[in-house]
């Protein structure tokens, strides 16, 4: 099929006026041109470009508008940490467009923007940005109280970033459970020396990446060089090695207790168990603070590497370079290599030790030594910048300011360690000196931190760093010996501390106008100052109320800065002033990750496709899906009272309890009394827990000597089984074992005063009520399948409870739907089901009954018998019968016949002045096409339950409807027809 | 003479999928379902999905389990989770005191006749839940991953070699899992509650997309068997 998208060769097309020439290591196949849309205008890209490439190919420099004050955002960091390339793909919100790639015909849009990107109207928040403090909100929108509806439409209105439609149909995620012995999170070189080392030992090794291939820095160093080679080798063995999984373009983003960790992709989360863990996360470029360091066109050193050696993408024609570390050299010898105009290397120190210095020094490129940026100026984007000279002490001298015409701005003042997984995992920090970068460290058992993650900035010391760690960590879960510190004239911890080796950082900023601290928030480094000056001065109260690091970066720009100005505003410490808590997820988790592939167990019944072949409208119950009805459901109640239906009620818990003590434990978990049940013989029994509560209800058949067939809810099944083995395993099922045979046996009942006629023609044993009375259990065998059959009667007519393997249901089933055909047999659904009940008066537990309903107030006292031996729930019902109830469940019968009440409606008494008094409520209520009436059960004061015939009010919509209260069945109250 | 037909837990799934059934040792189950190549073809290059319902499936339980079940086969698993394979049926250790025995379709008759023999009753039982459980077998290399992503148990170390069992949440339900390879292609049977094997089989087929997963019919696996 023809794709409108791919650009032919043929076609004439500027893919980016900011494009470099090809190279070795690029991920861009320029063999293959696409085209997609930005905004509503159409672009050009490379295969393998990422959407920010391809814009900033192109020259489109504004991707996005700032969360508060809708200022314009370009690229900033390249590597999916900070919210500046924001955007919408298709449905998808929030998308990182450094990280995703292009695909033809894709449908990208800015985000908190409107009428467009270019011209935003809500960016004249601006001009009254003085009027909106930190803390604005708190302060603001408290009072009045009762203004806080119109408030809160209007904030969640302006607040979130993007578009979550509702229509759009699911995307497909899951789940995946992963072990390891040893776990690498980051493929940088010093992970991949762990990784390799932890694997050659015999570990099972995980390897997580979030960038689309492992190398980390090394994937963007100049080609041609020893570290390209060093990257290849060490892939090479990776791929090869069996014990390694490599995962790419994942990101771990949670520790949990014992080593649980959370990752995801696109498509997957990951829950991890790991036995240790190597995290050589590496570290974040640190942002400057200087006036407009917001401003489309300053990007992060690290960013700017990426687009040049990964994407071949260089923003600008004229590029300063702002730096604080030899990063920021070896950066401008690469632009300088690849013939980008470098207008200038502005270095806050006194002078570096970079290998490039010869060259830079010789391409005539202006250097200033001692001086950083004080400004970026537009309009809209970079044009120029003004720097000016800083002295060791930070001060800086603006009589000495000058201006430098740029278009693009390269920071490479140093670098935040990624710990925040280690954070997590207990892991804490150490500042060897003023103005350096902190050191992290591990205090976890078996969780070991690498590489720049840890501080360490040289090459040979991060893969040393990372091969000592895999040996520690693959001893650690018992696979060799974990080996000392290498003895190298100076011990690794020396090679992060020597000076030489140290990144400076500045802790405060000179100069004036808007700052940006945290970019996804719009918070200042003035924000934050007003903050602890207001008293907001612990570290954890200035994030919550400053909001800083609480947006999608979670603090991977701005953290560490926030603790340098709240430690220096405070005149404390670093180390004093400690660090906000991290927790997971380090990055945003879309909700479709956390939720997976959908799993909703559901239970069915083995006819479940009969039920829908004959068109039976199902609900769930518990978690069963059961037919309700199949199409009338007073048909099916006339049925089972004039003819015969079937129900299915496999549903129905059944237990087989086997040995010499079941009786004695029985007694115990009913509170009827079963020792004169003889055999074959079957009793209605009811289970309470100690504190006389009903649990469950049901028959239980008196299958031989020492064992029982026990019929539980349909919903209680399993919670009964539980309840049971609890009671055993606690002392009373001694010589008792019980086996769950729910699913084993299907069970029907066939109801009705034909129901004899029907089963007798699928038998020869005589089904008399002689041979076969009410209330008992026989083994019958019913179309050629040996079924246990109970005579019992939820109906309130002559029925047969059958029940038959289940690989035999569907046989069963149909054989008794064929031969009930000359009765006029009809299926019976649940709804149908309860009405026939309820004309019984017959509870259904948990449905009239709660977690307080003894069986005493249950018009169950008949079941309870005090007199026998301990049981479950008898102390409780002794003191409930002795001390008499205060509520009964009682039946109703409505006065307007035809009036049929909610269930849960109040039953209510008119005291003085028509006060209105609960007495009571609705637990039950149907119509009963039997008796022509609505009728019901409910939960009545004992003083008005007590008296039948007594008038009792529903209160229904705002009006009184009369019923009178029923005692006992309302159809057929001896029970004659059960025992027909 | 010939009973009822019996049918699994997931005959209606199989109409689903277009299969064609045999009836075999009273049960019907699905011989084909798409084409025996390409049944086969899946489970050599991916996962395939089997309705193994019909293996008979005892639970032997009690605190004299294990003397009867040695005396009745002459040796027993000795490890929990472990299992042995004897004459026609497989034994498995689920408990000091629990043992749980996979027989060919209708082959638990005879065992469970000779076990009640034994006498039932005191700290000793055996419950025929054949009827009661839904047994699928998932087949093919990708069956480890494709377990993966249901089940949190690590299969590596705790399902390493063959028949070994665990009772473990696979998909949010209790199941049990029985490790049973098909010559060199890794199996496992995952044999839970009979009510709940529509959704597993579901819940399986959507997790096995991304390898292609398909239902396959007993001519592919006897097929596969025979070579």
């Amino acid at each position: 099929m023809p794709n409108n998208f791919i650009v032919s060769e043929e076609a004439s097309l500027k893919l980016g006026a900011y494009r470099l020439s090809a190279r070795k290591g690029e991920l861009i196949d320029r063999s293959t041109k696409i085209s997609f849309f930005f905004d509503g205008r159409s672009y050009n890209a490379y295969q393998g470009d990422s959407i920010a490439s391809a814009l900033a190919a192109e020259g489109v420099q504004i991707l996005s508008r700032s969360f508060k004050y809708h200022r314009p955002r370009g690229l900033l960091c390249c590597s999916g940490h900070c919210p500046n390339c924001l955007v919408q793909v298709g449905d998808e919100p929030n998308v990182r467009a450094c990280k995703r790639l292009v695909k033809a015909g894709m449908k990208v849009s800015p985000q908190n923007a409107w009428p467009s990107l270019k011209w935003d109207l809500m960016s004249l928040v601006q001009l009254v940005s003085r009027l909106m403090p930190v803390g604005f909100y708190y302060k603001t929108f408290l009072r009045p109280r009762s203004f806080w509806p119109y408030y809160e439409k209007i904030l969640r209105r302006m607040a979130g970033l993007g578009e979550v439609k509702p229509n759009v149909p699911h995307g497909k995620l899951d789940k995946q459970f992963l072990h390891a012995d040893v776990t690498v999170v980051g493929s940088g070189p010093s992970g991949m020396a762990a990784a390799m080392t932890a694997a050659e030992k015999g570990a099972r090794v995980l390897l997580f990446d979030e960038n689309l291939m492992v190398g980390g820095h090394l994937r963007y160093l100049a080609s041609g060089t020893n570290e390209s080679s060093l990257l290849f080798d060490l892939r090479t063995g990776l791929d090869r090695h069996p014990n390694l999984k490599i995962f790419t373009e994942t990101t771990v983003c949670g520790w949990y207790q014992d080593n649980w960790l959370l990752a995801v992709n696109e498509r997957r989360l990951f829950k991890i168990r790991t036995r240790s863990m190597v995290i050589a996360t590496g570290a974040y470029d640190a942002p400057l603070l200087f006036e407009n360091n917001d401003l489309p066109g300053v990007m992060l050193g690290g960013g700017l590497k990426r687009l040049l050696h990964l994407f071949r993408v260089v923003p600008g024609n004229r590029v300063m370079i702002v730096t604080a570390s030899d990063d920021g050299w070896a950066l401008a010898a690469d632009l300088h290599s690849e013939g980008v105009k470098v207008v200038a290397i502005v270095d806050e120190r006194e002078t570096c030790g970079s290998q490039n210095k010869k060259t830079l020094f010789a391409s005539g490129i202006p250097i200033f030594f001692r001086h950083t940026i004080l400004s970026a100026r537009g309009p809209g984007v970079v044009r120029r910048a003004e720097i000016i000279p800083i002295d060791i002490d930070g001060v800086v001298d603006h009589k000495f300011s000058q201006s430098i015409d740029c278009d693009l701005i390269a920071i490479c003042v140093g670098w935040t360690p990624a710990t925040d997984l280690l954070y997590m995992a207990k892991g804490g920090f150490k500042k060897p000196e003023e103005n350096t970068e902190v050191v992290s460290e591990t205090t976890s058992l078996g969780i070991y931190v690498v590489g720049k993650a840890a501080g360490t900035q040289v090459l040979e010391a991060q893969i040393a760093e990372g091969k000592l760690a895999g040996s520690k960590a693959a001893a650690y879960v018992g696979l060799g010996t974990a080996p000392a510190d290498p003895d190298e004239g100076f011990t690794l911890a020396d090679r992060k501390t020597t000076k030489e080796f140290q990144n400076y950082v500045r802790g405060n900023v000179p100069g004036k106008g808007k700052r940006f601290l945290c970019f996804c928030e719009d918070v200042t480094d003035q924000d934050l100052e007003d903050a602890i000056e207001e008293g907001y001065d612990s570290i954890e109260l200035l994030k919550r109320y400053s909001t800083i690091s609480m947006g999608p970066c979670q603090g991977k720009m701005c953290s560490e800065k926030t603790i340098h100005l709240c430690a220096h505003a405070n005149g404390l410490t670093v180390q004093e002033t400690g660090k906000t808590t991290s927790r997971p997820p380090i990055q945003p988790v879309t909700l479709g990750s956390l939720t997976g592939q959908k799993m909703e167990p559901v239970q069915v019944t083995a006819v479940q496709s009969w039920h829908l072949d004959n068109e039976a409208k199902m609900m769930v119950a518990g978690l069963w899906l059961r037919p309700e009805h199949y199409g009338k459901p007073e048909a099916e109640v006339k049925a089972v009272r004039e003819g015969v239906g079937l129900i299915d009620v496999s549903p129905l818990g059944k237990l087989r309890l086997l040995g010499p003590g079941v009786i004695r434990l029985i007694e115990r978990l009913y509170v009827n009394s079963w020792d004169k049940l003889g055999l074959g013989r079957v009793g209605y029994g009811v289970m309470s827990n100690d504190e006389g509560v009903v649990l469950d209800d049901g028959v239980c058949a008196h299958l031989k000597k020492d064992e029982w067939y026990i019929n539980t809810t349909s919903t209680g099944a399993s919670g009964a089984f539980e309840w049971i083995q609890w009671w055993m395993q606690s002392g009373w099922g001694e010589g008792v074992l019980v086996a769950d045979l729910t699913d084993t046996f299907s069970a029907f009942n066939l109801a009705g005063p034909q129901s004899r006629a029907v089963l007798q023609k699928l038998t020869s044993q005589d089904l008399s009520n002689q041979k076969f009375p009410y209330m008992c259990i026989r083994l019958v065998e019913v179309a050629g399948v040996m079924c246990r059959v109970l005579r019992i009667g939820f109906t309130g007519e002559l029925s047969y409870e059958i029940h038959c393997p289940s690989g035999y249901a569907m046989h069963l089933w149909e054989a008794l739907m064929d031969v009930g055909k000359e009765f006029r047999i009809s299926p019976v659904g649940v709804e149908a089901q309860r009405v026939l009940r309820l004309e019984k008066a017959h509870l259904i537990v948990g449905y009239d009954t709660d977690a307080l309903s003894d069986p005493i107030s249950a018009n169950l006292a008949w079941t309870v018998k005090p007199d026998k031996e301990d049981f479950l729930g008898k102390r409780a019902l002794v003191r409930i019968s002795n001390g008499g109830v205060k509520q009964q469940l009682v039946g109703f019968r409505m006065m307007d016949p035809n009036v049929v009440p909610d269930e849960g409606l109040q039953i209510v008494k008119l005291g003085k002045a028509n006060r209105k008094e609960i007495v009571g409520w609705i637990s039950s209520s149907r119509y009963s096409p039997t008796l022509k009436q609505a009728i019901g059960l409910c939960w009545l004061r004992d003083d008005i339950a007590v008296e039948k015939e007594n008038i009792i009010n529903v209160y229904m919509e705002g009006k009184l409807e009369e019923a009178c209260v029923h005692h006992g069945a309302f159809y057929d109250p001896q029970g004659e027809r059960l025992r027909m | 003479m010939i009973g009822p037909i019996k049918l699994t837990p997931l005959y209606s799934k199989a109409l689903e999928n277009n299969a064609h059934f045999i009836d075999q040792n009273g049960w019907r189950i699905p011989k084909i379902y798409s084409s025996v190549e390409a049944e086969i073809a899946v489970i050599i290059n991916g996962v395939g999905l089997v309705d193994d319902g019909p293996n008979g499936k005892l639970l032997v339980e009690g605190l004299r389990a294990e003397e009867k079940l040695q005396r009745m086969f002459g040796r027993i698993p000795t490890t929990i989770g472990s299992g042995i394979m004897l004459e026609g049926k497989n034994l498995y250790r689920l408990r000091l005191d629990r043992f749980f025995i996979v027989t060919l379709p209708e082959g638990e008759r005879i065992v469970l006749e000779r076990l009640v023999e034994m006498g039932e009753l005191f700290d000793f039982m055996v419950t025929d839940i054949t009827h009661g459980r839904a047994e699928i077998r998932i087949v093919g290399p990708a069956c480890w991953d494709l377990m993966s992503k249901l089940c949190g148990l690590d299969f590596h170390v705790s399902m390493g070699s063959n028949f070994t069992a665990r009772q473990t949440s696979l998909a949010k339900t209790a199941q049990l899992i029985i490790r049973r390879d098909l010559g060199p292609y890794p199996s496992f049977s995952i044999i839970g509650a009979r009510s709940l094997g529509s959704y597993i089989w579901d819940t399986l087929l959507e997790a096995g997309r991304e390898w292609d997963i398909l239902p396959v019919g007993r001519a592919a696996l006897d097929s596969l068997l025979a070579s």
